[in-house]
């Protein structure tokens, strides 16, 4: 498990050392950063991501709902 | 009171099995058997361990009287083939035999400190003094009535040689000078810088492939421990759960969006220093999303799978023994 992590921690600071580099290099020759935002918005990433915090929402409102039930469930019982 | 209670014939007999493994077989045999009739024949087997005082003593004083210098370590385990047999040893277990049912009737309150048969020399309390000088003051005689020792006491092994010494430093000053005066006799150079433990740990390793040893499971306990631990171990698998289905969820959405991204820039970028940032920034959540991946992998094969195998193993430990095989 010990070389496992060592292996994997490799190739994740080899994919950073990468990204960085590619963020650098495209600040560097005159990335516009609003222009990749606006690219984005309209990809399916940020479809995905809005899906996914509409369900932690729903899952929050589930969760607190639940932990308000608790003391009513628990009154209950006794 | 505790070490008394933990200690039985069969640990006995299995330890000592293991420290005469520098015998041949035939005469580890012999002498296993003879102590074994010794546990027969003593009415209560708890005084005849103290009265044995330790494993090691008795391997010790078998030592002496075996011939060493004909029958090396190597010889373990081996049956003798070409050299002449030698039934010295047996004499002095008779008389070991002889001497501890005697005692028995004797010893009646045990100190806390004397008997520690299956621990290391140094663990033993000071207490264990007053009952000792007899076994040693027996060991010169002992060697005086087997002369064939002497001519050989030089070509012992160093192991062999150095657990009496231990044995006698123990036993307060007389039994020191009179170690002091046999080895002047034997003109045997011993070491005194090597403890007696190391005729213990060596003889330990050689022996292992010797030793012929049962498992047997404490029933009522292995019970009780399934008992107790299935739910603690239910408990526990819950518990390190949710944190590995968190790095998983986690790692799924890394990887995800990272994926989306780089196949998103791709196709839309044309400038290349755009494309760029996008893909940089695409790697460096594919890196995360890796962490998170080999999170949940601990999570589920280091630690559930470690739980697991440590329940399993605990339970081995307390609920089985090893006996010597019949």
């Amino acid at each position: 498990m010990k070389k496992a992590w060592n292996v994997v921690l490799v190739i994740v600071f080899v994919i950073i050392l990468l990204g960085a580099t590619a963020i650098g290099v495209g600040y560097l020759t005159g990335a516009d950063l609003e222009q990749v935002y606006m690219t984005l918005e309209k990809s399916p990433v940020a479809t995905f991501i809005l899906r996914l915090i509409s369900y932690w929402e729903k899952g929050f409102a589930y969760a607190q709902q639940l932990v308000a039930t608790l003391p009513q469930f628990f009154a209950g019982l006794f | 009171m505790w070490e008394v209670s933990t200690i039985n014939k069969q640990k006995f007999l299995a330890e000592l099995a293991k420290l005469l493994t520098f015998m041949y077989e035939d005469d580890r045999q012999k002498a296993l058997g003879a102590y074994n009739e010794m546990f027969d024949e003593a009415e209560d087997e708890q005084m005849l361990l103290q009265a044995l005082v330790s494993p090691l003593r008795q391997a010790v004083e078998v030592a002496r009287a075996y011939n060493a210098g004909k029958q090396s370590l190597s010889t373990a385990a081996k049956p003798r083939e070409d050299e002449e047999a030698n039934d010295a040893f047996m004499d002095t277990i008779h008389r070991i035999r002889a001497e501890a049912l005697k005692k028995q009737p004797a010893v009646q309150v045990v100190n806390e400190n004397q008997i520690s048969l299956f621990d290391a020399p140094e663990e033993t309390g000071p207490a264990e003094a007053p009952a000792q000088p007899e076994a040693a003051a027996e060991v010169p005689a002992e060697e005086a009535a087997a002369p064939a020792e002497s001519e050989d006491g030089a070509e012992a092994p160093a192991e062999e040689a150095d657990a009496p010494e231990e044995a006698e430093t123990e036993n307060g000053p007389e039994a020191e000078e009179d170690a002091q005066a046999d080895e002047e006799d034997e003109d045997a150079p011993l070491p005194e810088s090597k403890p007696a433990p190391a005729l213990q740990t060596a003889e330990l390793d050689r022996s292992q492939p010797a030793q012929k040893t049962v498992r047997k499971a404490r029933v009522p306990l292995l019970i009780l421990y399934i008992l107790l631990a299935i739910p603690l171990g239910l408990i526990g698998l819950a518990i390190l759960l949710i944190p590995a289905l968190v790095s998983l969820a986690a790692a799924i959405v890394c990887i995800t969006v990272a994926v989306l991204a780089v196949t998103s820039a791709l196709g839309s970028f044309p400038k290349i220093a755009n494309l760029l940032v996008a893909l940089g920034a695409a790697l460096i959540l594919l890196a995360v999303g890796l962490v998170f991946l080999m999170l949940f992998v601990w999570f589920l094969a280091g630690a559930i799978g470690g739980m697991i195998n440590g329940l399993i193993t605990l339970g081995g430990k307390w609920c089985y023994k090893e006996v010597p095989a019949e």
